[in-house]
């Protein structure tokens, strides 16, 4: 995923919502909360997607607190053991742990901001050498992360079923490297006089 | 907090299919793309131009019962209204542009895999109808530009660009098994009348196209 703006995953998880509170009013939108209030009023709590509430917060209309897949239940649990969190039932649709705790990371400030980071990026290294593992060890058993498989174990497959998006990417491209890799030695190209 | 209908959610229906299509053409590169969502993108464009409406008609609401100046910003409420309407306005265009970049993608990559048969991609009836008039025209323009660029290598034989890249060539010639009845072809060797199941072995730049187009097979050795 790049994060550009034509990037379809990128627009896919700046969808994500964020629990958001109104410090203004705002006249004519009170439909956005599904009542039957003509006006947002100030204090009115509010969900809104990622995208809608950048500007706002920066303008300070808005303040927001921070979303429970990144809350403190969920670090400790990440930082007991990374890799026993299931990441994928943490975040709704599309599965973008990673791709929107980016994205809350650049609206918090600094002193917020760089422990959030470092737990993204804690996670993403404490998950990676099981990740890439498995993938290796897939590469012969067809495409897909829900493949039963024997050996692996329960653990394995709780794993795999709790990939985000980012990591079911890079499991598919690890796993289709491996399988190049094999058919590249089986292959006649290989053999030299 | 309740649920409601959020700006640019049904816009969000484009985002959903064209991520839907890529994990398709990566399990499967022979996919061939959905279809265009005409009355999505429709409706995407009806709910711009209505948003567009309240932005106008917040501020002229605004400037009419106050004695502001226009050129100064209006008080925080507005303000915070008329950011909200413009930014679902860039989110909706965002993904309408998103989406249509993300189906001609897709159609250069077949144009290339068709080894830039223009008429071979566009006789594929279930590739037409899938497809909307803007896209067929720009398969067409980006073709006469392919053409263009392509005439400047062509002289001696010096590189085809749209030969394929997957296999490289290791000899001048190529050993091919007829699989369609073509009919006549003009290569270095002559005229030769292509009739299903024959074999033949021929220069390699003469039928390369015919090999990407799936009318001959490669017999590999």
């Amino acid at each position: 995923m790049d994060n550009t703006y034509f990037d379809i995953d990128a627009i896919f998880a700046e969808n994500q919502k964020l629990a958001c509170t109104f410090l203004t009013d705002v006249p004519g939108l009170g439909y956005l909360d599904g009542g039957k209030e003509r006006d947002i009023k100030k204090g009115t709590k509010m969900q809104l997607p990622y995208w809608l509430a950048l500007p706002l917060l920066y303008a300070e209309h808005l303040e927001f607190t921070l979303p429970q897949p990144f809350g403190s239940r969920v670090r400790n649990a990440l930082n007991a053991d990374a890799r026993s969190v299931r990441l994928a039932s943490l975040v709704g649709v599309g599965n973008y742990w990673y791709a929107h705790g980016r994205n809350v990371v650049d609206i918090l400030d600094e002193t917020q901001g760089k422990p959030m980071a470092d737990v993204l990026k804690d996670t993403f290294k404490g998950r990676l050498m099981d990740l890439m593992d498995q993938a290796q060890h897939f590469a012969g058993a067809g495409t897909g992360i829900g493949v039963a498989h024997s050996g692996t174990g329960d653990a394995g497959q709780e794993f795999r079923e709790g990939l985000d998006q980012t990591e079911r990417e890079l499991f598919a491209l690890a796993q289709e490297s491996a399988r190049r890799t094999k058919a590249w030695f089986e292959s006649s190209d290989r053999t030299t006089s | 907090m309740s649920e409601f209908k959020m700006f640019g959610e049904q816009a969000m229906g484009l985002i959903v299919e064209a991520r839907r299509a890529a994990a398709q053409t990566a399990s499967d590169p022979s996919t061939l793309p959905p279809k265009y969502s005409e009355m999505a993108v429709q409706n995407v464009c009806r709910e711009l131009r209505m948003l567009d409406e309240d932005f106008q008609r917040t501020l002229a609401i605004h400037y009419a019962r106050s004695d502001d100046d226009p050129g100064v910003a209006p008080p925080k409420p507005i303000v915070c209204a008329v950011t909200m309407y413009d930014q679902a306005m860039k989110r909706n265009k965002r993904i309408l542009l998103a989406y249509i970049q993300s189906r001609l993608d897709r159609l250069r990559d077949l144009y290339w895999g068709a080894g830039g048969a223009l008429a071979h991609l566009l006789g594929n009836a279930a590739l037409r109808e899938r497809l909307s008039p803007h896209e067929v025209d720009f398969l067409r323009q980006y073709h006469d530009m392919v053409v263009v660029a392509r005439a400047e290598y062509e002289f001696g034989d010096i590189l085809d660009l749209t030969a394929g890249i997957d296999v490289p060539p290791k000899e001048l010639h190529v050993d091919v098994r007829v699989l369609k009845d073509i009919g006549d072809v003009h290569t270095e060797q002559g005229t030769i009348d292509f009739r299903k199941g024959q074999r033949f072995q021929l220069r390699r730049p003469d039928i390369e196209h015919l090999i990407v187009q799936g009318y001959l097979e490669e017999i590999r050795h």
